[in-house]
């Protein structure tokens, strides 16, 4: 019952397409459970996704982050540029960590393998996952080259017709800190991607399927089919658009021009900024993810993701601007740079469909990585995410200390203090960074941490923002600027390495999220509401929001009139 | 065995306070026979209900109120008083620096794409979240002591503004709860009308965030739950009833009312578990040691699995979503809970073409108002029941017992709007949504397995709730599943698996320990409290000590690893020698879901935690009436059915299930009929009827 591409009716496929998310989902579900990486299981940073015998993705777990989702799409081409389909055997594992080929930097390690029936590959099963440590200097902006970065893995493969490959796996224990953790990894991932092999099999025999390529044909067509038709909802034009970065030693700009026309939209990145000598580098793979990612955000949120619904979405950077740039160059933090890419499809997107993009947020995620020695002499190395406040929303306050663009979660206070010696002082929302609007921009968050050691320890801060505050749309302001500061007063770079004392209390102040609409039409009872949690100040209800005070912390109306009316 | 309870008293009555009904269950014990009412629930004041409803049922079969044992309830009010956000004005008190924990939540959005999402509210607004002056570091040590004058400011600022009720959670009390109860002590000084919770007492669980939402979600309803359980429990006494009220868990026990009244979290999904429940109980009396309990109703369908007649449990659970079906979007409380997913799939779900030309179901539901097209109230979209009625599955003359006539024409034209749409005819268009709610049904019971670690194949379906039987065997075949059991009064089970919850407790304590190290004095000890607390309260619920059992588990993970798995550990005194036996259940454990061992990496756990039950109650299935006799005498007129391999609707045997003997043996195709669901065994299957007049299907090899 191998039907043609065409003869399928919608129930049959409704069936077979759920299925194989289905199948997904368990291997993303199996993943994050054998996972020995907080930020894998804690965060969610993982991917995983079934590809057709050509290697063009068919469905996706609908768990995970937006870096590793789209990239991981384009992966598969490189597995099987190396390894055609007629070198595979059954219980093969491929494995690569290259920067270039798949999610931009070498912590993020790809597991790709074929899934055989009756006696031929049928399908892949690939994961990307997260990993505590590759290698090389700890996670961080610093390194000048890609090779300092870590311990780089072509394609190999990693399992041989279900052996391991011995010499690989003593290669990159002798290479990582955290040999046990990684190697864990790394056999979960050869866990998940059988888990997802096993279902499909035994989904090909129910259904008396000897292939699921014809099927796959029809999968991609029909979303490719919906997402043009809902990429036409943005009217037909050319947008440009742009963001500021602080980036490492100067600030970045990100300039896109978004060409939109039948059905299709390229975003072209000329004017980016050069690539930068430091670890903030964008490799284009991972640059297009956020890309795609910000505009189904906008239009075409339900269409499921896979190579057909990617396809009228194509994106373009100049060689060597930082969003391409050369190998070897440096690409450790390259997760803050592509996060901005978002807030500039969104720039630029504003100018056409106004309704179906956010004001600027917080936007790059915080990723802070510490290693030291603790009072036993026991080495470490830890990250955790944490995220500011998201752009407002045309219709509603933006989110407070949430992740956006990313998709991952911040790590529990009582988790991260038995597992790192280190006390959190305090973990709570800034008043006040939420950019003013008639929609408010939702606020960052301060992190006050002190270490328990007896030597200093070593904090790798991968943050931006410090001097570039989220913008607010049409009218709205902007939010309130990041900064890394010391219980003695100093002011810290955003993205330099620096040792942190015992005794010695840092804190993250996370930038706000900017508003939508000119704040003199916030609703006054709201504005009190906001003063009322403190999440406005008395002075700025007034300065910004026109809105006057009585001392019981009622809307002084006539007051509040007349300043608003001066303004 | 069982002519009366162990302590002589002869009935055993249940009450549900669902959405809707009100419902009574009575248990005549040396009869073995189960009586059942309902009556209109009355939100204003739902105990009104359930007295009208235990006056009925005690007078409609002569029952004297004073021969009835403890009386047990399950009640959605807890659940309700969140979701309609009908609590208490409720104040949060944490650790410095830490108020906002329950608004910061994850820092993660529960759906990637949906840039308008809003995240849940938290119980307490920010001016009601107030701080505290102290310390503990991760063992539990005191790094800054309670600063008691700022304590008795804030706890003044409590009273002045009016506050009910007070959710306390500082950072790692679960290690020691002394700042925590002293604090409690300060407030009861100052106002003792404020009802405190206390999260080393609520949850004491690592992570911050679920321990203070569920602290809170605790403190929320405690006011309102006691007086209702107050009132509820004086009403019945006033009635005549001698024995105490118990109240149903969402673990599926059940508690005292002092208990429910501190910890009115644990009653959170007391109705669903009670379903779960039945189908426990049913595992355990026909001995199939693992069971899918399939609750198929208007709006939603659950699962759960049910090994050896005890569903398995869980500790998270979320209430409130925004998003009803989204993970994530609701406020998560940990208690233990019967482990059940729930979709939405029902007979109410709406079919449609989604954008990509596809068709879709639910989880939008049509309710019961206006309901499917078929039910004639002004809906007109597709849905399942409208599906199953053109396919001949229901009777448009039969359904609900005759009490309500189904309108075809109307299910026709919905479903026909529908075909037109997507290019296909009527009746493929009837078996579609069918087909495809069966997916969904189907998919998420295969998620939920490999999250378990479970082979679903493995399992028997039991099929109850309105929609359950009709839609079980072609879920079956999906699963590969070969054997279904429908027990009779599909639509009232849940009220009788109220009837057979033991008394339990759950206890849990933090204290991470690598089992390399493991310390068997500290973990006797820890035990030996856990135990102590757990006798002394089923001793005061009157569980006699020879049939207390105590049961314990682990969570533990591979050092490193973020997620732990639960291990049951050996009872008794631990010793050095224990660490190999744990070790090994670990392994077993793990290997069950992730098919192979981890790398070499130390084995540490994290939760040490006990339930303590008192004996089940025993309650045998009565076996029916009659003789043994052929189906014959069962035939209705036969109608057109449709199944896939016929490619069309053809003449079908129909029987009465209440004219099936014991012992009958029915062929499929065919429809069996009863008042509140149908069952439909298709080609492929026979269906029998057991010795207590449950009908079980077996997939033909």
């Amino acid at each position: 019952m191998s039907g043609t591409a065409t003869d399928i009716d919608p129930i049959r496929l409704e069936v077979i397409w759920n299925r194989l998310i289905s199948i997904v989902d368990e291997q993303a579900a199996a993943l994050m459970n054998a996972s020995f990486t907080t930020v894998v299981r804690e965060a969610g940073d993982l991917s995983a996704g079934l590809f057709d015998t050509q290697g063009r993705m068919l469905a996706q777990a609908a768990t995970g982050t937006p870096g590793h989702i789209n990239s991981m799409a384009t992966a598969a081409k490189h597995f099987l540029e190396r390894f055609p389909p007629a070198s595979y055997r059954p219980g093969d594992h491929l494995i690569t960590n290259d920067p270039w080929m798949v999610s931009g930097h070498l912590n993020d390690v790809t597991l790709f393998s074929p899934c055989f029936y009756r006696g031929r590959p049928v399908a892949f099963f690939a994961s990307t996952c997260h990993t505590c440590d590759f290698g090389g200097r700890p996670l961080g902006a610093e390194a000048r080259d890609v090779y300092e970065e870590g311990f780089s893995i072509p394609v190999l493969k990693f399992m041989e017709a279900g052996e391991p490959n011995r010499i690989l796996e003593t290669l990159i224990r002798a290479n990582v800190r955290m040999p046990d953790e990684v190697i864990g990894d790394i056999y979960a991932q050869v866990a998940a991607n059988e888990v997802g092999g096993a279902k499909l099999l035994q989904f090909l025999e129910e259904a008396g399927l000897d292939s699921i390529d014809p099927i796959g044909e029809v999968i991609l067509e029909r979303s490719e089919t919906a997402m043009r038709s809902a990429v036409r909802d943005i009217p037909e034009g050319v947008y440009p658009g742009e963001v500021m970065a602080d980036g490492f030693d100067e600030a970045i700009r990100l300039a896109v021009t978004l060409a939109v026309r039948d059905g299709g939209i390229h975003a072209d990145f000329k004017g980016t900024s050069p690539q930068s000598a430091w670890g903030i580098n964008v490799v284009p793979n991972y640059a297009y993810a956020y890309c795609a990612y910000t505009v189904k955000c906008s239009v075409g949120s339900q269409i499921p993701n896979n190579e057909g619904s990617f396809r009228p979405i194509t994106m373009s950077a100049p060689q060597g601007c930082i969003l391409n740039p050369k190998h070897p160059a440096p690409v450790g933090a390259r997760h803050i740079l592509g996060h901005f890419v978002a807030a500039a499809i969104f720039d630029a997107l504003s100018k056409a469909v106004p309704g179906r993009v956010l004001a600027e947020g917080a936007t790059g995620l915080w990723l802070t990585q510490l290693a030291g020695t603790d009072r036993k002499d026991k080495t470490f190395s830890y990250i955790f995410f944490s995220s500011g406040g998201t752009g407002a929303r045309p219709t509603s306050d933006g989110l407070s200390a949430t992740a956006f663009p990313s998709g991952v979660q911040g790590t529990p206070v009582e988790i991260m203090e038995n597992v790192l010696p280190l006390l959190f002082t305090r973990k709570e929302l800034r008043r006040d960074s939420g950019g003013p609007g008639r929609f408010r921009g939702g606020l960052g968050q301060s992190i006050g941490l002190k270490p328990r050691t007896a030597a200093p320890i070593h904090h790798s801060p991968m943050y931006d923002r410090f001097y570039h505050p989220a913008q607010g749309a049409a009218g709205g302001l902007e939010g309130e600027a990041g900064s890394l500061v010391l219980s003695t007063g100093e002011r810290l770079h955003s993205k330099k390495k620096y040792k942190l004392p015992p005794d010695v209390e840092v804190t993250l102040n996370l930038p706000g999220g900017g508003g939508f609409y000119s704040p003199l039409e916030r609703d006054p009872e709201r504005v009190r509401g906001d003063v009322l949690n403190e999440y406005v100040s008395r002075e700025a209800a007034e300065r910004f929001y026109g809105v006057i005070l009585n001392d019981d912390l009622t809307v002084d109306w006539g007051a509040t009139e007349k300043r608003r009316k001066g303004n | 065995m069982s002519e009366t309870a162990a302590n002589g008293f002869r009935y055993r009555l249940g009450v549900d306070i669902g959405g809707t009904f009100t419902d009574v269950v009575l248990l005549d014990l040396p009869e073995r026979k189960t009586y059942v009412g309902k009556v209109l629930t009355t939100p204003e004041s739902p105990a009104d209900a359930v007295i009208q409803g235990l006056r009925r049922i005690l007078a409609d079969h002569g029952v004297p109120p004073d021969a009835i044992d403890s009386p047990i309830h399950g009640t959605t009010l807890v659940t309700n008083a969140i979701i309609e956000r009908k609590g208490a004005k409720t104040a949060l008190l944490t650790t410095k620096g830490f108020r906002d924990s329950v608004e910061i939540g994850t820092e993660k959005r529960y759906d990637l794409f949906d840039i308008f999402l809003e995240k849940p509210e938290p119980l307490a607004p920010r001016h009601l979240r107030l701080e505290v002056a102290e310390r503990l570091d991760p063992e539990g040590n005191v790094l800054i002591p309670l600063d008691e004058e700022g304590a008795r400011r804030v706890i003044e600022r409590l009273d002045e503004m009016s506050v009910r009720a007070v959710a306390v959670t500082l950072l790692h009390s679960f290690m020691n709860p002394a700042h925590e109860r002293r604090l409690e002590a300060l407030i009861r000084e100052r106002s003792p009308r404020i009802l405190t919770s206390l999260s080393s007492e609520v949850t004491p669980e690592i992570r911050e965030y679920p321990r203070s939402s569920t602290t809170l979600a605790n403190a929320y309803v405690r006011p309102l739950m006691r007086a209702y359980l107050d009132l509820l429990g004086r009403r019945i006494r006033e009635e005549g009833v001698r024995k105490d009220l118990y109240i149903m868990l969402s673990n599926g026990g059940v508690a005292t009312v002092e208990t429910a009244e501190a910890f009115p979290i644990r009653l959170i999904e007391s109705g669903p578990a009670a379903g779960a429940m039945a189908a426990a109980y049913y595992g355990k009396q026909l001995n199939l040691r693992r069971l899918i309990s399939f609750d198929m109703g208007g709006t939603t369908a659950k699962t759960c699995f049910v090994e050896d007649g005890r569903p398995s449990t869980v500790t998270e659970f979320e209430v409130a979503r925004v998003y009803q079906f989204k993970k994530g979007s609701g406020l998560p409380v940990k208690v233990p809970v019967i482990d059940m997913i729930e979709i939405g799939a029902g007979g109410g779900s709406i079919a449609h073409r989604d954008a990509l030309g596809l068709l879709k179901v639910g989880p939008e539901s049509s309710g019961a108002d206006p309901g499917p097209a078929c039910y004639g109230r002004g809906g007109d979209r597709p849905t399942v029941t409208d599906a199953d009625l053109l396919l001949g599955y229901l009777d448009p003359k039969f359904f609900l017992g005759g009490a309500m006539d189904l309108d075809l024409g109307a299910a026709d034209s919905a479903v026909g709007r529908l075909a037109k749409a997507l290019g296909l005819e009527r009746l493929q268009t009837a078996w579609g949504i069918h087909e495809v709610v069966n997916e969904n049904m189907a998919n998420a019971a295969r998620i939920h397995g490999i999250e378990k670690g479970k082979d679903v194949q493995q399992y028997a379906l039991m099929a109850f709730g309105g929609a359950g039987p009709i839609h079980a065997a072609h879920v079956a075949e999906k699963l590969r599943i070969g054997t279904i059991l429908c027990p009779p009064g599909a639509g009232t089970l849940s009220a009788l698996g109220m009837l057979t919850a033991p008394i339990s407790f759950d206890f849990v304590r933090t204290k991470i320990m690598r089992l390399d190290a493991l310390d068997p004095q500290a973990l006797n000890a820890l035990y030996q409290e856990m135990e102590a607390e757990g006798r002394a309260l089923l001793e005061r619920s009157g569980v006699p000590a020879g049939e207390m059992t105590f049961r314990r588990s682990a969570d533990m993970r591979y050092e490193g690893q973020g997620y732990e798995i639960q291990v049951p550990l050996p009872a008794g005194r631990l010793s050095a020698g224990s660490v190999e036996e744990i070790r090994a259940g670990f392994e077993r454990s793990y290997k069950a879901i992730y098919q192979r061992l981890g790398p070499n990496v130390p084995v540490e756990a994290l939760n040490w935690r006990l339930v303590a039950s008192g004996g089940t109650p025993r309650l045998d299935l009565r076996p029916a009436d009659g003789a043994a006799a052929g189906p014959e005498g069962a035939k209705k007129p036969p109608r057109p059915v449709y199944f896939p391999i016929w490619e069309e609707r053809r003449e079908c045997d129909i029987y009465d299930r209440d004219r099936l003997g014991p012992g009958a043996r029915i062929p499929g195709p065919a429809v069996v009929e009863e008042k509140e669901s149908t069952v439909v065994v298709p080609p492929g299957w026979d269906a029998r009827t057991d010795e207590f007049s449950n009908l079980v299907l077996q997939r033909r090899r």
